[in-house]
């Protein structure tokens, strides 16, 4: 059932034995996973069905730290940020949930072998199941393409499985809608979590509308889930017993904020020989009703030798070069491509014989490189609460996202790794194209990921949540989606918190019951 | 025929040649044999000039490319600005990836042979960085051999 907020008499009080605050991924995910299961589930969504320009302005906020969009990174209405995804998918490395000791607060609370039973139906959510994700053998059969093997032992090939991509209030809304156990609270901003007098439990969620009606909402349990920015904020204004913000006596909330720095421009790629070059290298190659493109990867080996973060590069063509047309003498980046396409010809090509015709009709062609990396998580990279409020008078947050050098370091040694990848294999050559290494590529941003300001961890001292996701010391809230990871790998979230919310679904319906 | 088997002495032509200048000569005429060519060698007088191995124009074909690229790498290695400290070098990392490796005056197994050196040096991260392309130590000397040839 959906139900809008603005059209309930004032001061309403619902009944639910699970509240989920956030109609997004995690939390239609998990009513989902709960529809028909005789737990009464009430959403409460603060957008619409359709985006409106006054529900979104709720989300902006202050900025601090490097130049980054409150608003502009996530969505407020049903379905929350899977309306503007991009739909790719991969698990996170093993590496990822391990401590590592050159990492910082590194380390899950269980390895990923806890969530791979989760990943084959986490696929079948985003719908880019059956996940090869880790298969070359699948992709060269349904490409028909030997894929390389990289000779210098630091990039491997993991494969990104593309979502349509899956727009979770569109495509799930009716199920939820049929579902007898369901309720969808639809224009209903969340603007404090109640805590029990000793602040071990939850006694209700207060709820305001933009029209100004005031409602209430009181479940057995919990789930906060409505994205890695809202749910910091949500924790610290709900401050009416904890003034420092509910699960924040150990001030964690918000910390650890973590993106997947995105940049581009920063290097470029020329291949004189398309036949040594599988397509799914370059592009996105359908198989069995779906779409996947490699990804390099270092190697985990790699990664432990030189105690590097995680990252993920991928390629796209950008030009080509027909042998028939003429160097723009003008374009200084043109020649140097050309050049070396031509130069390194011998190299690069299955024609022994440089002094024989090349294919006549191409040179060669030139690929962007886009690339993206895990940072450390980083206590002083933060979400707070801003002394700014919005429409409903309640404090905006204040974003500061910071990177370190080690993050820098990381990704440039990654990068260089690629060149060799490359040449060792007779592929390409990469041009680096940041002349000062002492700085990040511009433009630098984000992949609207935001990850880690509740991050779990079975001590207190280290983490807002402990291993099934509850957050400490309150026994009936628990925290959906990737603000949850005390690390970020370099794969993109969205798989890996479904995933951990169907992980969450499976806990809740053994607790509630 | 290799540069070998010439005489020494005949490197210095009719030209008053010094001790330095011979024992170059020597070094690059014995280099001219490892890379099967008897066909470079020292200018007389004022900067080197090079006569081009055999091997080479099978291994770069377009060689005004090379050449842009080779000079960007000699304005930052300007010790290389010698034929025969190019060749030395090449032929040096040669042996140390594999001391059996014979090269010889056939131009395609020379090229052959140096394809091989080219990967094995970027899978050992043996590179160099030339105006932001990332590139093999040899190659880069390669593309400054062809700039000081042309």
């Amino acid at each position: 059932m959906f139900t809008d907020a603005r059209t309930l008499p004032d001061q309403t009080s619902l009944e639910a034995d699970l509240a989920i605050i956030g109609g997004g991924v995690a939390g239609i995910t998990l009513a989902r996973a709960l529809a028909g299961s005789g737990i009464s589930v009430c959403v409460v969504e603060a957008g619409g069905l359709e985006a409106d320009p006054e529900v979104q302005s709720l989300y902006e906020g202050e900025n601090t730290g490097i130049d980054y969009s409150p608003s502009g990174t996530r969505l407020r209405l049903f379905g929350g940020s899977s309306n503007h995804w991009g739909g790719y998918c991969r698990p996170l490395d093993a590496i990822d949930f391990e401590q590592r000791d050159w990492v910082p607060f590194s380390g899950w609370p269980f390895a990923i072998e806890e969530l791979i039973p989760y990943y084959e139906p986490a696929s079948e959510i985003v719908e880019v199941a059956p996940g090869h994700y880790n298969d070359r053998e699948y992709w060269q059969r349904v490409s028909n393409e030997q894929l390389p093997e990289l000779a210098a032992g630091r990039m491997r090939l993991q494969f990104v499985h593309f979502s349509t991509p899956t727009r979770f209030g569109s495509r799930y809304g009716d199920e939820l809608k049929a579902a007898a156990n369901i309720r969808i609270l639809l224009n209903a901003n969340v603007t404090r979590i109640s805590a029990s007098d000793n602040a071990h439990g939850v006694k209700g969620l207060a709820i305001r509308t933009l029209s100004g009606l005031r409602h209430s909402v009181k479940a057995r349990y919990y789930v906060l889930a409505a994205g890695g920015l809202e749910n910091a904020r949500i924790l610290l204004l709900s401050n009416n017993i904890v003034q420092a913000g509910l699960g924040n006596q150990n001030d964690l909330v918000g910390r650890f904020f973590m993106e997947h720095p995105h940049m581009g421009g920063f290097a470029e790629m020329v291949v004189a020989d398309l036949q040594r070059f599988p397509k799914i290298l370059r592009e996105r190659v359908m198989a069995e009703g779906r779409s996947a493109k490699a990804a390099f990867n270092p190697t985990q080996s790699f990664l432990r030798e030189h105690r590097l973060l995680n990252a993920t590069f991928m390629m796209g063509v950008a030009g080509k070069y027909p042998a028939d047309q003429l160097p723009d003498a003008a374009n200084a980046n043109d020649t140097a491509r050309r050049d070396m396409l031509m130069a390194a010809r011998r190299f690069l090509t299955d024609n022994d014989d440089v002094e024989k015709p090349g294919r006549p009709d191409d040179t060669g062609i030139w690929l962007g490189v886009g690339g993206s990396c895990e940072q450390v998580p980083n206590p002083d990279s933060r979400v707070s609460l801003s002394t700014q409020q919005d429409a409903l008078d309640l404090a905006k947050i204040k974003l500061n996202w910071r990177l370190t050098e080690q993050d820098r370091l990381s990704f440039y040694t990654h990068l260089h790794s690629l060149a060799l990848e490359f040449g060792a294999l007779g592929l390409g050559r990469l041009r680096e194209m940041v002349a000062d290494q002492s700085d990040w590529p511009q433009p630098l941003g984000g992949g609207s990921h935001h990850m880690g300001t509740t991050r779990m961890s079975d001590n207190p001292l280290r983490g807002v949540v402990d291993r099934n996701c509850k957050v400490h010391a309150v026994d009936n809230l628990y925290v959906a989606g990737s603000s949850v990871f005390p690390t970020s790998g370099a794969a993109n979230p969205t798989l890996t918190l479904v995933a951990l919310t169907l992980r969450l679904a499976d806990h809740l319906k053994g607790r509630i019951r | 025929m290799t540069g070998g088997h010439r005489s020494l002495l005949s490197l210095c032509g009719d030209h008053r040649c010094t001790r330095r200048t011979f024992l170059l000569s020597a070094l690059l005429s014995l280099t001219a044999g490892v890379f099967g060519s008897n066909r470079y060698s020292l200018a007389n007088s004022g900067p080197e000039r090079c006569v081009e191995p055999p091997w080479l124009r099978k291994t770069i074909a377009d060689r005004q490319s090379a050449a842009r690229i080779g000079r960007a790498y000699l304005d930052a290695h300007p010790e290389y600005r010698h034929c025969h400290a190019l060749l030395t070098d090449m032929e040096q990392t040669l042996k140390r990836q594999d001391a059996s490796v014979s090269l010889t005056a056939d131009a395609e197994q020379t090229a052959g042979i140096l394809q091989a050196l080219l990967r094995k040096e970027y899978a050992r991260d043996e590179v160099v960085s030339v105006a932001g392309w990332v590139l093999s130590k040899t190659e880069a000397r390669l593309y400054a051999l062809v700039a000081m040839i042309a």
